[in-house]
């Protein structure tokens, strides 16, 4: 899950900053490893298992909606320890210790995260509950529950285990649904737009095809192990973390060559940015079917159907002020306007020419990293798409995208049923 | 005039950044005191869209170093005044992760 997600977002520590270097530097734009940075932030905030060993009698931290540091403790505990154990977040926040609130606790932390846990093995049996919480908040263990009726259940349930009922608070609670998106869901049979994983790298499907009899998925060239060559990259969806079992793998990638028509003196080009994997399991294959979200350039990465293939552009006809959509990981559903046909592109930081492209520029942000291999598409009414590339590439500001046409990819490809 | 962006993580895990491309890739974005963009290092190019996993250690950093020649998008060589410089890492956001604006005096 990548909105709510696994991977844990960078911003949470990592500091940025930039420099007017004193000297002469040849280098060119690109990483290297150096020593850290200075550390901008406060310390962390010391966990809660940490505050009960080193504070006696702790009840619980957290800030009130004043902005209040506030700790519980139990009658006769000394704040000293809790002031001198936050002093350092505190002093990072602009605050002095002293500035802590103090609570009186009627239980103690760790009663409370035993009698958590100890709910939680039985409590979320029991249907219409939803959450088991040591609130911080509170001082007491919290329980949600969808409807009246489990209210009584687990009033019961939490007396059998011996937990003090003035510990437990018990309240209505919404219940809580996984929303499948592009990024998280586990999607079989496996649609166009959704995100794949290869090792190290993030992409999304294309458009599922059978070549020959193998059914496969087309994605970009370069979401593969190397760029134009097959190397047997293996896929997972939507990451190995998640669904360990691999869904496909790399079988078709066309080096990229030097001296074609039109190929610039020093570079290596080909017409497509797209390679074709074979599914391991071939009914994982939704052929013809997209992804879709609840409208063009809205943001959303929530599922909420799909479109159906039903053409492919063989021709490359899409012409300079068309529309065309695109389904992909990163950015969802986004449409734009054909600005240029058949241009042939260098790829930035690379030697690699894509020869005859066609480039797509939105008012907003169309493209961003991770949506690599989506499927372009323009709308044939409805639900109906059809079908005239591949997206590989854009600049820096998502603004733009570029797009292999059709024709390029199936002459280097060769002939793929999509619908 | 030599520009260097740093990207460190300063916390205590491990996280993983998502950046854009291949290899990761940063912007220098430079504009005038009115906050209008002059230049950009990535102007008019063409990156690849896959999404890089990059794991970055505690106390680890990214460095990313570029030479600005002082002149416009246009070319032209820009003005002496007060510019503000930031470096930008593309990831997967909208913006990216972009520096505090560095003010710099380009005297004459």
């Amino acid at each position: 899950m990548y909105r709510s997600r696994s991977l844990q977002r960078a911003a949470a520590a990592i500091s940025l900053l930039a420099a007017v270097a004193c000297q002469e530097s040849p280098n060119p734009v690109g990483p290297d490893t150096g020593p850290p940075a200075q550390n901008l932030q406060g310390p962390e905030l010391p966990a809660a298992a940490v505050l009960d060993r080193g504070v006696a009698g702790f009840g619980g931290f957290f800030i009130a909606r004043d902005g209040s540091p506030t700790v519980y403790l139990r009658r006769g505990a000394n704040r000293a320890p809790a002031e001198h154990a936050l002093e350092g977040y505190l002093r990072g926040r602009g605050l002095a210790a002293s500035a802590v609130r103090v609570l009186e606790a009627k239980h103690s932390w760790k009663d409370l995260e035993n009698w958590k846990d100890a709910a939680t093995s039985v409590v979320l049996d029991i249907d219409g509950a939803v959450y088991v919480d040591n609130d911080e908040t509170t001082n007491s263990v919290k329980i949600g529950v969808e409807d009246p009726g489990a209210r009584g259940r687990v009033r019961a349930a939490i007396a059998q285990l011996g937990i003090p009922d003035d510990a437990v608070i018990v309240e209505r609670a919404e219940p809580i649904t996984q929303v499948a998106t592009l990024q998280n869901v586990v999607d079989r049979p496996v649609r166009a737009g959704v995100q794949i994983n290869f090792p190290g790298y993030l992409c999304s499907v294309g458009f599922n095809a059978t070549s020959g009899t193998q059914k496969s998925f087309i994605t970009a060239s370069h979401c593969t192990n190397k760029q134009g060559g097959v190397e047997g990259t293996p896929y997972w969806q939507p990451l190995q973390s998640v669904d360990g079992t691999q869904i496909a793998t790399e079988v078709a990638d066309p080096v990229y060559v030097r001296g074609i028509a039109g190929c610039p003196k020093g570079r290596s080009c080909r017409y497509s940015d797209a390679s074709r994997a074979a599914y391991i399991d071939g009914a994982n294959q939704a052929l013809g079917v997209i992804a879709a979200t609840n409208g063009p350039n809205t943001g959303s990465l929530t599922i909420t159907g799909s479109f159906n293939i039903t053409g492919d552009d063989l021709n490359n006809s899409v012409a300079v002020g068309q529309t065309v959509n695109k389904v992909g990981r990163t950015t969802g559903w986004t449409s734009g306007t054909v600005s240029n046909t058949c241009v042939n592109t260098g790829v930035s930081g690379t030697k690699i020419v894509q020869l005859c492209q066609t480039f797509v520029s939105g008012d907003n942000t169309i493209v961003l990293g991770g949506d690599s291999g989506s499927g372009v598409w323009q709308s044939a009414g409805g639900t109906n798409a059809t079908l005239v590339g591949i997206l590989w590439g854009g600049n820096g500001s998502g603004t733009l995208f570029v797009y292999s046409p059709l024709k390029n990819v199936v002459q280097e490809l060769g002939p793929l049923t999509t619908h | 005039m030599p520009l260097v962006f740093r990207v460190a993580n300063a916390g205590r895990a491990s996280v993983t950044l998502q950046l854009l491309g291949r290899t990761p890739t940063a912007d220098f974005r430079v504009s005038d005191a009115g906050g209008r963009q002059i230049w950009s290092r990535l102007r008019g190019q063409i990156a690849l869209g896959a999404l890089r996993l990059y794991p970055l250690a505690p106390g680890k950093a990214l460095t990313f170093r570029h030479t600005w020649s002082q002149r416009s998008d246009s070319g032209k060589p820009v003005p002496p005044g007060e510019y503000l410089v930031r470096g930008v890492l593309l990831t997967d956001q909208p913006g990216g992760m972009a520096s505090p604006a560095m003010r710099i005096r380009i005297e004459r």
